[in-house]
């Protein structure tokens, strides 16, 4: 087992490698410069001067193996658009933000999808079945980019409910975090559906129902609690794709989390943001997936026994 | 059957009280405040408190003065901060942390300068001379990466700073620079040729005067975080989160305190402008930038104030490398087959205005006129058949049976590509002429422009200070910003005269026959002036929306 995550974990590691080397080539060819706005009207000495100083101006093995020894000593550098801070700062700034929209609307989309799949098992082929399913339609087929300015709309300007952006109580959570969950939860609703009908239609739930279990036990203990396993499985990866795919709903609701960092240091090719997040999001992508690999190797031991397993 | 109705109507209350929870928790009361507004238990409008919230698109990267290039940094600078002199509500300068105007000598060298005996720093400390010796130097240093340290540099000896390789040879460089505190009270400024504008340079962040011993203590963290920052301004920022709201209020130890009645100001970092609408819509926003769909919302409203800049948006012309263009028959055609009236009004329909020349309406002439009206109508009008006809003579003369296919460059943003349509729309309607569109990111358009690889670009340019020179003098033969290689001796003596000038009428004559000279050229195209829109709630009064360098000035700020 320990060579199994021994092995993963150095896995893990070249993958990480090779996302950092993969940016690194291509923000540097990326067009322009990364002295940001107004540098077109800096003259020519000062601009040669300061790609000196930020060291843009050494050979590219040069500027790779000093981006690769910072990354290995944890120190992601300056932002050049922000430069009093660093990129780690700024990452320990907006991150939180990201995830607590994130785990708000995991946890609304965990609750609602699972509702709805349950419902619609359990009401299969009936007017339950119909609204859930047709909910999990509309979830898959409503972008956030739709969702998001007709809920800001809707709710906050025309019924004045809810407010319409900015991050500021509790209660600015609920629209974006809706907005967000709303995807995932239709495709949690019909996972659930799925994997209920599986399970209410085998054998060993007829025979708790012949013994005459209630139903309540029936649907708790032997539906549910064995229907819900491959929901899980996908939630981690789904958790992730929820904390980093934020930034349509942040800019809607203005919220400040890492969404805009990407966009914004893409355009005023900001080197130092844009590996130092790629780096970010593919750690914490890479972690889930170790995690998750070393679980099912733990729970299933033909996984740690695949090729060279032993 | 029973069962499964309880479960799914328990798990379905879980989800409505989960929500429920999530809402009550906020400790906010959403139904009649959902944005924190004190709409309905505010008080008579003669005790209105006198906040104002604003939405804001950019964070500023670093409120640092030499450092920042940035229209939202200098925004806020100009907030908490203040240089010698201030533009006031018409964008004229006027003495703010100096007693009075400078006197200059003769020959337009030296200015003499007199600071407020009550100029404070916001911790109650006198503001000095040496703040702003302290300023300009830190600023030419080169260790400082200050990317507008050539606009310092016009000082006596300020390029020999920005060029110094050692720290030894920048402390000598920079103990000869023309900038001393002849004592506490009066600042002695020495230029290396007359700047005809150069009081009014003054009131740009970039000359603000910075505490040393402040920013010895801030090191790197100066002008990053709320309490690294410091000013003699209107106001002090009190709040910095970053990405989401900054907070400025009233600074009492302010000289002008007593006629600044804003005590606080929110601003919220909100980058969509739809957003950006429904929170002005709720009113969680008094004043919002708006696009040009939106405009057409608040048509004939109060509510909808423009705001008319110094920047041009024009065609840039390869000469050198595109000999079709070298042709001045050929650029005079291409100018000539656009109608700009349409353009404004069907592409941009933000209330920008159809150009009448290369420097933008609002521009001072330098001589205490406006440049635009001294100069009258100096770009060709709009003609679709003389422009034909000038483009077949263009073509003989240049031996060309037809105009090569050329390769237009401009933004990849929605704008500049329905420009881009317009404009080949226009040529090819009025010239029969098909160039082609070439769409590509800003930083790119940017890099291909400064190599000179391009044949034609669409460009804009903005005031770096309000002189009609910051506008003419890129395109002198062999300028830095002189990408289409335009070429006239005459332009050049012209602007060269106007260089070195003492008398401004004399200046701003020889700006307007140089202006005539190119726009007869059509060195470049220039299409319009640029104006961009604002909501503002009719209650704030005094919001000045100066025409450059900053977004917002709410130094004159009254709610109503």
């Amino acid at each position: 087992m320990v060579k199994f995550i021994l092995r993963r974990f150095l896995y893990a590691l070249i993958t990480l490698w090779l996302i950092a080397s993969f940016t690194f080539v291509l923000m540097k060819n990326l067009p322009g410069n990364p002295l940001g706005e107004g540098s077109e009207r800096i003259p020519k000495a000062t601009k040669e001067m300061l790609m000196k100083q930020y060291g843009l101006d050494k050979p590219l093995w040069e500027q790779y193996l000093t981006f690769m020894n910072n990354i290995i000593h944890g120190d992601l550098g300056a932002s050049f658009q922000f430069p009093a801070h660093k990129v780690t700062d700024i990452i320990k700034q907006a991150f939180p933000s990201s995830l607590e929209l994130g785990l708000i609307s995991i946890v609304i989309a965990i609750i609602s999808g699972l509702t709805l799949g349950i419902i619609a098992a359990l009401k299969h082929n009936k007017a339950g079945d119909y609204t859930a399913m047709f909910i999990a339609i509309l979830g898959v087929s409503i972008p956030s980019f739709v969702l998001g300015p007709l809920l800001s709309y809707y709710v906050g300007v025309k019924w004045g409910i809810l407010p319409a952006g900015l991050w500021k109580g509790p209660s600015y959570r609920v629209l974006p975090a809706i907005a967000l969950s709303f995807g995932t939860i239709a495709i949690l609703a019909r996972l659930m559906r799925t994997s209920m009908l599986d399970v209410l239609n085998q054998d060993y739930i007829k025979t708790a129902k012949s013994k005459g279990l209630s139903s309540v036990t029936v649907v708790v203990k032997h539906t549910i609690r064995n229907a819900i396993l491959p929901v899980i499985t996908v939630i981690g990866p789904i958790f992730v794709n929820v904390i980093t795919g934020t930034l349509v709903v942040e800019q809607i609701f203005s919220v400040p989390g890492l969404g805009k960092h990407f966009v914004s240091s893409v355009v005023s090719n900001d080197y130092t943001m844009i590996s130092g997040l790629t780096i970010f999001y593919s750690s914490i992508l890479i972690l889930v997936i170790f995690l998750t690999d070393v679980v099912y190797g733990l729970v299933d031991p033909r996984i740690r026994l695949g090729k060279g397993g032993k | 059957m029973k069962a499964t109705k309880w479960v799914s109507t328990a798990v379905a209350l879980t989800l409505m009280g989960s929500v429920a929870i999530g809402c009550a928790k906020s400790g906010e009361t959403p139904a009649t405040s959902p944005t924190g507004d004190t709409k309905g238990t505010a008080a008579p409008a003669a005790n209105k408190p006198q906040e104002i919230k604003i939405n804001f698109t950019a964070e500023p990267p670093v409120m640092d003065s030499s450092k920042t290039t940035a229209n939202a940094a200098f925004t806020f600078l100009n907030a908490f901060n203040e240089g010698l002199y201030r533009a006031d509500k018409d964008g004229k300068a006027a003495p703010a942390l100096a007693k009075d105007f400078p006197k200059i000598s003769t020959d337009g060298l030296t200015y003499t300068i007199d600071i407020r005996d009550n100029a404070n720093w916001a911790d109650g400390q006198p503001v000095k001379a040496q703040d702003f010796v302290y300023s300009f130097k830190r600023t030419l240093d080169p260790a400082t990466k200050a990317q507008y340290s050539f606009l310092v540099a016009w000082i006596k000896g300020g390029e020999a700073v920005t060029k110094a390789k050692t720290p030894e040879d920048v402390k000598k460089a920079q103990e000869a620079l023309g900038v001393k505190a002849i004592n506490d009270k009066q600042l002695e400024i020495k230029l290396e040729k007359p700047v005809a504008f150069f009081t009014g340079l003054l009131a740009f962040a970039t000359f603000f005067p910075q505490r040393e011993d402040f920013i010895t203590k801030a090191g790197d963290k100066y002008g990053a975080e709320v309490d690294k920052v410091i000013g003699a301004g209107p106001f002090t920022l009190s709040k910095w989160d970053h990405g989401q709201t900054l907070e400025l209020v009233k600074n009492e130890k302010y000289w002008d305190a007593a006629n600044v009645k804003l005590t606080k100001a929110t601003i919220n970092i909100v980058k969509d402008t739809n957003t950006g609408l429904n929170l002005y819509e709720t009113d969680a926003a008094d004043l919002a930038e708006i696009n040009r769909d939106q405009l057409k919302l608040y048509a004939g409203k109060p509510d909808n104030v423009p705001k008319p800049e110094l920047t041009n948006s024009y065609l840039m012309y390869q000469t050198k490398k595109v000999p079709a263009l070298a042709n001045k028959k050929i650029r005079q055609a291409l100018g000539m087959a656009i109608d700009r009236q349409a353009y404004v009004d069907t592409v941009l329909a933000n209330g920008s205005v159809a150009s009448t020349g290369l420097v933008p309406g609002g521009t001072s002439d330098g001589a205490g006129g406006d440049f635009r009206k001294s100069a009258g109508e100096t770009q060709p009008k709009f003609d679709a058949a003389k422009a034909k006809q000038l483009l077949a003579e263009g073509l003989k003369e240049a031996g060309l049976a037809a105009l090569p296919p050329m390769k237009v460059n401009a933004d990849d943003t929605e704008t500049a590509k329905k420009s881009l349509e317009f404009i080949l729309a226009q040529w090819k309607q009025n010239l029969g002429y098909e160039a082609i569109a070439n769409p590509v990111p800003h930083a790119l358009r940017i890099e291909l422009s400064s190599k000179k690889d391009f044949e034609i670009a669409l460009s804009l340019w903005g005031a770096d200070y309000n002189d009609p020179m910051t506008f003419l003098d890129m395109w002198v033969t062999g300028g830095e910003f002189d990408e289409g290689d335009y070429s006239n001796p005459q332009y050049d003596a012209l602007i060269k005269q106007a260089q070195t000038e003492v008398d401004a009428s004399k200046r701003a004559k020889a700006l307007v026959e140089a202006e005539k000279i190119l726009m007869d050229d059509q060195g470049v195209s220039p299409l319009y002036f640029r104006t961009r829109a604002y909501l503002k709630k009719p209650n704030v009064e005094g919001l000045v929306l100066p025409s450059f360098g900053k977004e917002w000035d709410l130094k004159w700020v009254t709610i109503k």
